[in-house]
């Protein structure tokens, strides 16, 4: 035989049963990692948002497929019954235990490569995410995953369950740091974990345990392999060798359901006690971690154990059964499904509570300062626990159920859960579903795995079963999702066809009013305090044409207001004789800048400025409805009188100070992440319905789309002329932006502020109308 | 008595129960009177239904040749003997019938055949006179 | 007397194959009913329809008086059965997984499941992952059998298991029979069934080619054997009363199996031209079983004759 040629295909075949797992794991991950991802982006395709800790899927990766590897390799074969077969091909136990030791290894090299780059393409705010990390950290992280690999290839050699194996690799994964830990503390006056132990000592311990695991595994893999020893009995065996004492030595009959809890305990007890301890490991790590001034590394180790703990202990409640399918046994006898259910999970979810409860106790009873460890956390602290607690287990046994592999369902169970946790804060955060709602979708998982239970039991794993599990995930996954539609389908926003008419509104340019030379010299003085009324007026009259004919931009409209009092002052001096010249001219040019203003107003993109213009309108034309308004300004009436009259211009103005205040709104919106997405101002007004509990996601989709309602309620009223006085369109604008609408014009008593604050008031009012008359019905 | 039961010779399982019970009644290894095992234990022994153990016994109890006890089961009839012997007789002449029909049929003709029966007989009583002789010398 | 198990017209139609194609079954109180077929037939489709592992596509099945499709459990909780590969607990000794199975059963179940352990000569204080092939059979069976069910489905129980252990399995089975429990069989072991079963059925690609109680399958067909002087002379047809079940032709001669063979028919042939010789004999359930597999589907293929089913007269009581 060539040994070479068996040398190889050997290699062959193990590298053939890996690739499963590396294939599913990838998938899994960036499955998990887009999720992630998707939070952290504004759903357009930018990561600027996302953070380092985004990324630690990628660090988790290679664990877990340390984690898995040994028993994929060793103990499924074991199981299947193939290790006999390849035990029995004339290739040396020595070559197929090395074989497949190096073949993890190279395995778990390529995912760490692999994981590596992928880590290495992602850039968070614009670094590498290798810049400015610890590596010593990351360094004894990956040497944790080489011990944590071989010691579970040496498990599974020895074990015979591969869920076992895997349940005992999680206390074994922790021994380096303990047994660092345990050396580096020296110093008695420092507790156990207060310091982290130094890279180099856990270095230290790790190649030494790893030592040591390669030894056992080497060691378990040839006793596996080679025969099985028979003890050195020398005498023939008699009949009453056979007899024990305590055959058919019972107690009582057990009830049904006694016995099968009996069942299920005698037949996990490894996997039980394995898990008992890591879940122990866990919540000691963590008192140790949080309230004894533990380090970090040793908080995030707690919730490691503690979580894989917690989540095989879910898939073993259902796995335990799938062995060489010994569920049939129950099934062959009718046992009722019900019962059997919730024997599987009674010892599983009993020691989670057992360990629960000894903590709270324990925290309870433990003083820190003058109260109770318990009592000094915040009380989100431990519900949230038990809540993740809760939703770990009820996955994990949810996977553990419609899983056929064990090695499947405690590899993709982790990631599972950590989706299910993730999407879970998600609701809460960004679509704001309320607890209770959540609450509610608690027990989903484990009314999926009750109501399959027959057709699991009896193995009828079909389009039945598929269908049932894949209905109520929908259901977990869109009863949260439940308000946020409820929102979106409910509240109106603005048509799709009204958006398309903003965008491509296009005006013809407006007319400014000419551009005038202005008198630079006239200066404000600091401290505007006027000599006199000319002086005023001059300034005044200044500081405005500076705006209106000049090129600077921006509105001081509280300046600017004043000249309508002027205005007002020179007309009602007008009865005075002296002066009355100076007055009139004054008066004049008052109501020439006024126009002005106007046209320069309408001819700006801002929705404040175009409603500002219509107050200022308001006011010209109160001015020239005024007895002898002809006489009194001469040729400017004919100018003013024309300008008021335009409502086509005017329209065409408001209509596209809308569009641009409206494509200003989208852009900045759109530009922040979703949860952060409230933009407060439109077109310089501040954006009703602010004042509702703002903050979540729902609240900020409905108000976004009602206020896209508002806005496209606008845009309509805009287009309409002489039809708009009496549009309903014009109550709901009122409302949304809460005034009251009236429809004529209240003369103007000074010195009411005329500074608009709601967009639309005076849209279509009576003004409107008297303006127009004034060209076609001449005094 | 002991059974041999061919299931796949041709004759039905019962037939057989009963042709080998008439035998054992006409050679004598059961006695008149001797009980027979239950249907129960009958077809334990020998892994037969025991519907078919059944209908024997009662073809066995129409011919007359068992009888039911009150309380201890079937026995073998005072006058079973006679009857049986004369079923042994007919069960033998069938089969040296179907033996001479192949016979014919294979193209002996009649004279070879006699003389064949005869050379056969001359034979085996020369035997069984021997076998007998024996069996009075050693009683 | 009432009907053990009922089935009328039943179908299981799977992705690509049709394991069962209508079948009508009854089986009555007392009896040993055996169903023979080759492997792929659905002998296990059928009996997982009956006992609720499966649902059917069509058709009724009623056992016990009670629907398997909605009282899988009752039904399984009063029957006894032995699946083709039982599953056990390997971790457990016999005795205990006596007693974990007594919990779901009346009393004296374990006492009745240790003697059965104690008859088969198993040790019971040994775990089941190290007894062999036949302890772990009998174990199964001594399971099913200790809470004394009015029905016994036994599916392939005794295959691989050696001659010895097999006759246990009978007696077992007998005894049960014996004091009137009904017994579902299904084997391929033909001497074994000619020994035990009262009623046969051969299931045939999904429908049952002969069905009928034992004795009369006997006499009702026969096995012709003709042997020609001239090869290519014709043979008359049959009555249309008689049915062929399989035709072979070898040589010279040529042998069918018939079934209502009209006893004048031998004479008849005999006396043709070109015929030399014509036998008949009773058939073996061997040489029927054969027949009605293989026969069938030669004939099926010279399409001769469609497949169909024989149900003799049923023999009441």
């Amino acid at each position: 035989m060539n040994q070479n040629l068996a040398l190889r295909r050997l290699v062959w075949k193990e590298v053939r049963q890996i690739q499963p797992l590396v294939v599913l794991l990838f998938v899994l991950g960036l499955l998990l990692h887009t999720l992630v991802l998707l939070s952290g982006s504004d759903w357009r395709g930018n990561f600027q948002y996302a953070q380092v800790q985004h990324f630690y899927v990628f660090l988790g990766l290679p664990g877990l497929f340390a984690v898995g590897v040994g028993a994929l390799l060793v103990s499924q074969e074991k199981e299947q019954r193939t290790m006999f077969w390849l035990a029995s091909l004339p290739i040396s136990p020595h070559r197929i235990v090395m074989t497949k030791l190096l073949i993890s290894l190279g395995a778990l090299a390529v995912v760490w490569t692999l994981s590596g780059l992928a880590l290495s393409t992602f850039k968070v705010q614009g670094e590498s995410l290798w810049l400015n990390r610890d590596f010593g950290s990351f360094a004894s992280w990956v040497m944790n995953s080489i011990f944590v690999l071989l010691a579970g290839t040496a498990l599974a050699w020895k074990l015979n369950s591969s869920f076992a194996s895997l349940a005992c690799v999680v206390p074994v994964a922790v021994l380096p740091l303990l047994a660092a830990n345990v050396l580096a503390s020296n110093d008695a006056r420092l507790p156990l974990f207060a310091i982290d132990p130094s890279p180099a000592s856990l270095l230290v311990t790790q190649l030494l345990l790893s030592a040591l695991a390669i030894g056992l595994a080497w060691r378990f893999g040839l006793q596996s392999l080679s025969a099985a020893r028979v003890p050195a009995i020398t005498k023939p065996a008699r009949p009453e060798d056979l007899k024990h004492a305590n055959t058919w030595n019972f107690g009582p009959l057990l009830a049904p359901q006694s016995a099968l809890v009996w069942q299920f305990t005698r037949q996990s007890r490894v996997l039980l006690v394995a898990l008992l301890a890591g879940l122990f490991l866990g919540t000691w790590f963590f008192v140790i971690g949080k309230f004894y001034r533990g380090t970090d590394l040793v908080v995030i180790w707690a919730a490691i154990l503690a979580l894989l703990a917690i989540i095989w202990l879910g898939v073993c409640s259902f796995q335990g059964d799938r062995l060489h399918n010994r569920i049939r046994f129950l099934a062959d006898r009718g046992v009722r499904p019900r019962t059997v259910w919730w024997t599987r999970h009674l010892a599983p979810l009993g020691m989670i509570a057992i360990v629960g409860t000894a903590w709270m106790v324990f925290s309870g009873t433990v003083m820190v300062g003058s109260i109770s460890l318990l009592l000094s956390f915040d009380p989100i602290v431990p519900i949230s626990l038990i809540c993740f607690a809760i939703v770990a287990y009820c996955f994990a046994q949810w996977v553990g159920q419609v899983t056929t592999s064990p090695i499947v369902a405690a590899v993709t169970s982790p990631i599972v859960v950590v989706a299910a946790l993730f999407y879970l804060s998600n609701t809460i955060m960004l679509l704001g579903t309320p607890v209770w709602l959540l609450v509610l979708c608690l027990p989903i998982p484990l009314i999926a795995t009750y109501g399959a239970m027959n057709l699991w039991m009896d193995g009828q794993i079909g389009i039945r079963f598929w269908l049932w599990h894949a209905g109520l995930l929908c259901a977990w996954l869109l009863i949260p999702a439940i308000p946020f539609l409820a929102v979106v389908s409910t509240i109106d926003s603005m048509p799709a066809s009204i958006a398309t008419e903003i965008a491509t509104f296009r005006s013809p340019s407006p007319s400014l009013p000419a551009r005038v030379n202005v008198d630079s010299t006239v200066v404000t003085p600091p401290s505007q305090h006027y000599v006199g009324l000319a002086e005023h007026w001059k300034v005044l009259q200044s500081d405005v044409s500076k705006y209106v004919h000049g090129p600077r931009e921006g509105l001081l409209l509280e300046r600017i207001q004043r000249l309508i009092p002027f205005a007002i002052l020179f007309r009602t001096n007008l009865q005075v004789p002296e002066e009355k010249s100076e007055h009139l001219q004054r008066y004049q040019q008052s109501i020439e800048l006024l126009t002005d203003l106007v046209r320069r107003c309408r001819a700006s993109s801002r929705l404040l400025d175009q409603d500002f213009a219509d107050v200022v309108e308001c006011f010209l034309v109160k001015e020239l409805l005024l007895p002898n308004a002809r006489q009194t300004l001469g040729a400017t009436f004919e100018t003013t009188a024309r300008q008021l009259a335009d409502r086509d211009s005017r329209a065409i103005a408001r209509q596209r100070a809308i569009a641009a205040g409206w494509q200003q709104y989208q852009q900045q919106y759109y530009s922040r992440r979703p949860a952060e997405r409230s933009v407060d101002s439109f077109g310089g007004y501040t954006i009703g319905g602010l004042n509702r509990k703002a903050g979540s996601f729902e609240n900020l989709v409905a108000r976004q789309r009602r206020f896209g309602r508002a806005v496209a309620d606008l845009w309509e009223l805009a287009k309409l002329r002489e039809q708009g006085a009496t549009d309903e369109r014009l109550r709901k604008i009122a409302d949304y932006w809460g005034y009251t609408r009236f429809n004529d014009t209240t003369p103007f008593v000074l010195p009411t502020p005329i500074i608009p604050r709601v967009p639309g008031r005076l849209w279509f009012a009576s003004w409107e109308s008297q303006a127009a008359k004034l060209v076609t019905d001449p005094q | 008595m002991f059974f041999s039961i061919e299931p796949s010779n041709g004759v039905a399982i019962y037939e057989q129960i009963v042709r080998q019970v008439k035998f054992a009644i006409a050679e004598g290894t059961l006695g008149p009177g001797q009980l027979l095992p239950s249907v129960r234990i009958l077809s334990q022994q020998l892994a037969i239904n025991p519907n078919t153990i059944a209908r024997a016994f009662q073809q066995l109890q129409a011919d007359g040749v068992l009888e039911s006890l009150r309380g201890r089961g079937l026995a073998v009839c005072a006058t079973a003997a006679d009857h049986c012997r004369n079923a042994r007789q007919l069960i033998i002449e069938s089969r040296l019938r179907s033996v001479l029909v192949e016979g014919l049929h294979s193209g002996l003709a009649a004279d070879d055949l006699r003389r064949i029966v005869a050379h056969q007989l001359d034979e085996l009583v020369g035997m069984a006179t021997v076998a007998s002789a024996d069996r009075v010398a050693s009683s | 007397m009432s009907d053990v198990i009922s089935i009328k017209g039943l179908e299981v139609h799977f992705r690509g194959c049709d394991a069962l194609r209508g079948v009508d079954l009854s089986v009555s109180s007392g009896k040993v009913f055996a169903l023979l077929g080759e492997n792929g037939a659905g002998k296990t489709t059928l009996i997982r329809v009956m006992t609720g592992f499966l649902r059917q596509s069509a058709g009724e099945c009623t056992v016990l008086g009670l629907n398997p499709a909605r009282e899988a459990q009752e039904i399984r909780r009063r029957i006894g059965y032995v699946s083709d590969a039982p599953a056990l607990y390997e971790w457990m000794r016999v005795d205990e997984i006596g007693w974990f199975a007594s919990s779901f059963y009346s009393d004296g179940f374990l006492a009745q499941y240790r003697d059965a352990i104690d008859r088969f000569e198993v040790p019971a204080s040994r775990k089941i992952r190290y007894l062999s092939k036949g302890q772990r059979a009998k174990v199964a069976l001594a399971l099913a059998l200790a809470h004394d069910p009015e029905l016994l489905i036994l599916d392939e129980p005794t295959s691989g298991l050696d001659p010895l252990v097999r006759r246990e399995f009978l007696e077992s089975m007998l005894d049960r029979a014996a004091t009137g429990r009904t017994i579902f069989l299904s084997s391929h072991q033909i001497s074994e069934v000619e020994r035990v079963a009262d009623d046969i059925a051969i299931l045939h690609q999904g429908k049952f080619s002969v069905i009928a109680p034992l004795n009369e399958l006997r006499d009702a067909i026969s096995e012709i054997t003709v042997s020609m002087s001239d090869p290519l002379a014709a043979l008359p047809d049959f009555e249309a009363t008689t049915e062929v079940l399989s035709e072979q032709t070898e040589g010279r001669q040529r042998r069918f199996v018939v079934r209502g063979l009209v006893p004048e028919l031998a004479k008849q042939w005999e006396q043709r031209p070109g015929v030399a010789n014509v036998r008949v004999r009773h058939v073996t359930l061997d040489e029927l079983f054969v027949a009605c597999t293989r026969g069938a589907r030669s004939l099926e293929e010279n399409g001769k004759r469609k497949p169909s089913t024989i149900e003799l007269k049923k023999h009441v009581g």
